[in-house]
């Protein structure tokens, strides 16, 4: 049996989350809630040295078709 | 006072509408970002160290990140220098070199979706990391101005990345022996070995 790239491709991009990988998003997403929660309470500094520049809104390029945006 | 309680209602209903848009976007999200950073690094560790840790500043910014036209743009960004760091980290850290992913080999195409992701990051994981990120965020859909946004390259780079990952993934798929256009070339060349 051959398969070309471009199925293989079509394969692994078509992959919709199994009810595992959705369990273990909601898991994920209580456990960042809970950090997070408690980061705050230790007053812990959670932005640091990271750009919060929206990285689509930048004013040296353009994006064609898109609109002008604003951050 | 009766006059301070409506804005303080308003203002924890704007906290528990934020609270809300944030916990959708994660769960939404959280497994495409790190399907994207384990194209880039075999450490399942450390890629969910990274994962975790973006989606936190996330929500500590979400006020501002959620007024972004794609805020996942943002977070990919994110994701990714936040693994950089980590690994910058690890490697300081480290007395033996991390990462070394072995190659993928399948005996025989991928039977399904599952297993065909995970050919797919093997391989994306056996190339240069900016080549690795702009494919796969090509694969969730994102434009190419867009990926180049999101990782400081020019356009051109990532069109010209493009078509080389998809040399080398040919190549791979050959390798694995299961692409169509291998059997022709290992037809015409006598023998393939040593490429």
């Amino acid at each position: 049996m051959t398969v070309d790239l471009d199925d293989i491709l079509a394969l692994a991009t078509g992959h919709k989350p199994t009810v595992f990988e959705r369990a273990s998003a909601g898991r994920n997403t209580r456990w960042v809630q809970q950090q997070y929660a408690r980061a705050k309470a230790d007053g812990r500094d959670l932005v640091g040295d990271v750009d919060m520049h929206d990285p689509l809104s930048d004013d040296t390029g353009e994006i064609p078709g898109s609109p002008a945006r604003r951050s | 006072m009766t006059a301070v309680e409506p804005s303080v209602t308003a203002a924890e209903r704007r906290l528990a509408e934020l609270d809300a848009s944030f916990e959708d976007f994660c769960r939404n999200n959280i497994v495409a970002v790190e399907r994207f950073l384990r194209s880039l690094c075999g450490d399942r560790e450390l890629v969910q160290e990274a994962v975790q840790e973006t989606f936190i500043t996330a929500r500590d910014k979400w006020e501002e990140i959620s007024g972004y036209e794609k805020p996942l743009a943002w977070v990919y960004k994110t994701a990714r220098y936040k693994l950089m760091n980590e690994q910058a980290r690890q490697r300081r850290e480290a007395t033996a070199p991390l990462d070394e992913v072995p190659a993928d080999r399948l005996v025989a195409p991928p039977a399904d979706s599952r297993e065909a992701q995970e050919w797919l990051l093997g391989c994306l994981r056996r190339l240069p990391e900016r080549q690795a990120a702009v494919f796969a965020l090509a694969l969730e859909g994102w434009t190419d101005p867009e990926i180049a946004r999101i990782l400081g390259l020019a356009d051109n780079t990532v069109r010209s990345y493009k078509a080389a990952v998809r040399r080398r993934l040919k190549r791979f798929a050959e390798e694995a022996g299961f692409d169509p256009s291998a059997d022709d070339e290992r037809a015409h060349a006598g023998s393939a070995q040593g490429r």
